[in-house]
């Protein structure tokens, strides 16, 4: 006999009670988890585009609010709103790479594509693009279109098979290699071609920038401002605004997961002290044969534990597991994120796990505390005489 | 002169206050000596129980002292009156009162562990314990799987665990049958006579005979003693 065994027996001894009370621990925290793990996973998503960017500054129209911001990252639709008179003083800085992007949509075979307009060769100079099935645009009015990886798999486009943009029949001359990036999910056009089509002659919607010396980005990013009317944003700048608004919405939604897990906190105490109550006699009798007051508050202490233990381990598998089955639906709800890679990917991580039993284990501890302090001032006459 | 183990000194319980107080004990002074076997008797409601909760420390005396082993166990804390209750005093009472989701032996290894023995040594401890009451066989019993009887001599195989000086029982007898009844007083006797001290509270004249002093409690006070040939 030890005090585990001991704590052990009690715990499991009204079957039902201990299953419906592990159970509420269990949903709390798998919904708690969940959301933490969906959010983690958005977050973990949202950086991996940040860094497909391939640019240290952003330029784009002044006033852009965070949803237009995001969707640099996206690439969803945006307006145009940049003169290419800009774009071309911009351009004419020392040190620095610029590329314009125009971000529009068509549909294609009724589902909506992202369609890009962009300056080929710039482009592909900064982003490295290589083609894994036919060739690149030949020029810088060149109509046709070069999709992404996943458009490519998603409609079974090949080299040669026509694609639509705006009603314009175009020739598909390549297919991108996989990047892991929104430019999986998008078809690119030049820029000229774009402007044509979508009637927004000398607009672009932002332009991305390398910068040459790292060091010197806070000077590059005055000297735009000082020569065109535009806003500048790093790119740690870009990243940091958007996860600040994900991470709202993600604090948000795990502080109602919360009161789940609070609620169950609450139906440890219940339980534990109806616990006391039944066992009265038996805590009296252990009184009686040497057990010590700490001794049965210890004991009832380590019976919630388990529960948040237990039931903390349970809530991270469901909650894990539910994450990766839910996480690509929610994403798609969400119109900050709808635009993100939606494939099943698992958010949990060591210190998410870690922060999930913990804070499980803590709160079971204090609703342990309340039926340990009852248990602990029964004296062994009042114990012994009940019932 | 006599080896006296326990003392109660002028002891004096009130249980409740203001008008709804009532003294369970008055001024009640009892000396047992080291060896005997002493059978507190009396009508119910009288104090008897209350007397004997006093002696094991699982109450506190509204006045008075009480000694075991000549130290005042009225002045010990909560934690040293629960070591001493686990070590030196080994309490059986009337409704069997083992913990009812452990087997025979975590009953007894129960009470060796809050004793402080080793996991390894308690298990081979309490099946000795067992075998002495005669319930080797049943140690992986639970209680429910246990006649009256064989519960009763799991609570005595579970007062002698730590090997304590004083067994106090509260009417063992109470809920057994004869044939129970004289089994259990077979052990008593054995008990006595490998040296324990017995204190019994009782209402059966069989297990009073067999004690050496009878003490009768009425209305809070003993009212006679008595010294069995």
């Amino acid at each position: 006999m030890n005090l585990w065994k001991f704590v052990w027996r009690n715990l499991i001894r009204r079957k039902g009670r201990f299953a419906f009370t592990l159970a509420g621990v269990a949903i709390g925290m798998a919904a708690f988890v969940a959301l933490m793990s969906i959010g983690q996973g958005l977050t973990n998503e949202i950086k991996r585009q940040a860094q497909g960017l391939g640019a240290n500054l952003v330029v784009t129209p002044n006033g852009w609010c965070a949803y237009e911001q995001i969707s640099v990252l996206t690439g969803e639709q945006l307006p145009e709103a940049i003169p290419m008179s800009d774009l071309e003083k911009i351009r004419s800085l020392p040190g620095i790479t610029a590329v314009p992007y125009l971000n529009e949509k068509t549909a294609f075979r009724n589902q909506p594509v992202p369609v890009v307009g962009i300056w080929p060769e710039e482009m592909r100079a900064m982003q490295k693009w290589r083609l894994a099935a036919g060739r690149y645009f030949s020029g810088q009015d060149e109509q046709g279109v070069v999709v992404g990886f996943a458009i490519a798999q998603q409609f079974k486009l090949k080299p040669g098979d026509e694609f639509t943009v705006r009603g314009h029949l175009m020739p598909v001359l390549g297919v991108l290699q996989e990047t892991g990036t929104k430019d999986d999910i998008a078809a690119f056009i030049p820029l000229q071609v774009a402007q044509r089509i979508y009637g927004v002659d000398g607009k672009v919607s932002f332009i991305a920038v390398q910068v040459a010396d790292l060091d010197h980005i806070e000077a590059v990013s005055l000297k735009i401002q000082e020569v065109a009317n535009v806003a500048v944003v790093s790119d740690k700048q870009l990243l940091s605004s958007i996860l600040s608004i994900v991470g709202t919405v993600g604090a948000a939604m795990q502080a109602v997961a919360a009161v789940g897990v609070v609620a169950a906190a609450f139906g440890i105490i219940n339980t534990l002290l109806t616990a006391v109550y039944e066992r009265r006699r038996e805590i009296g009798i252990m009184q009686a044969i040497g057990c010590s007051h700490r001794a049965l508050f210890i004991a009832f202490l380590l019976e919630s534990s388990l529960y948040g233990l237990i039931g903390g381990l349970l809530g991270v598998v469901l909650g894990g597991f539910a994450a990766y089955l839910l996480g690509p639906h929610f994403a798609a709800q969400n119109t900050f994120t709808a635009a993100l890679r939606q494939a099943p990917t698992l958010g949990l991580d060591g210190p998410t796990i870690g922060y999930a039993l913990g804070l499980s284990i803590v709160l079971a501890l204090l609703a342990g505390l309340y039926p340990a302090y009852q248990a602990a001032k029964l004296t062994p006459m009042e114990a012994i005489h009940h019932g | 002169m006599a080896d006296v183990v326990l003392s109660i000194e002028n002891a004096t319980k009130v249980y409740g206050s203001g008008p709804a107080a009532t003294e369970a004990l008055k001024d009640v002074t009892l000396q047992v000596e080291r060896g005997e076997w002493i059978a507190i008797m009396g009508p119910s409601g009288h104090g008897k129980s209350t007397l004997l909760q006093l002696m094991g420390g699982l109450d506190r005396p509204t006045k008075g002292n009480i000694y075991l082993d000549k130290s005042d166990i009225t002045r010990l804390s909560q934690g040293d009156l629960a070591r001493l209750r686990g070590h030196k005093i080994g309490f059986v009472f009337q409704f069997f009162n083992l913990l009812p989701h452990l087997t025979a032996l975590e009953n007894v290894e129960m009470a060796l562990w809050l004793g402080g023995m080793d996991k390894h040594l308690s298990r081979s401890r309490g099946l000795h314990l067992l075998d002495q009451v005669g319930l080797a066989k049943k140690a992986g019993n639970f209680p429910n799987a246990l006649s009256g009887g064989q519960q009763q001599r799991v609570a005595i195989a579970r007062a002698l665990a730590n090997d304590p000086d004083v067994l106090l029982m509260d009417e063992p007898t109470g809920n057994l049958d004869s044939a129970a009844e004289a089994d259990l007083l077979e052990r008593l006797s054995m008990l006595h006579e490998g040296g324990k001290t017995l204190v019994i509270v009782t209402h059966n004249p069989a297990v009073a005979d067999r004690a050496q002093r009878r003490v009768r409690v009425r209305d809070g006070r003993i009212v006679g003693e008595t010294n069995n040939a």
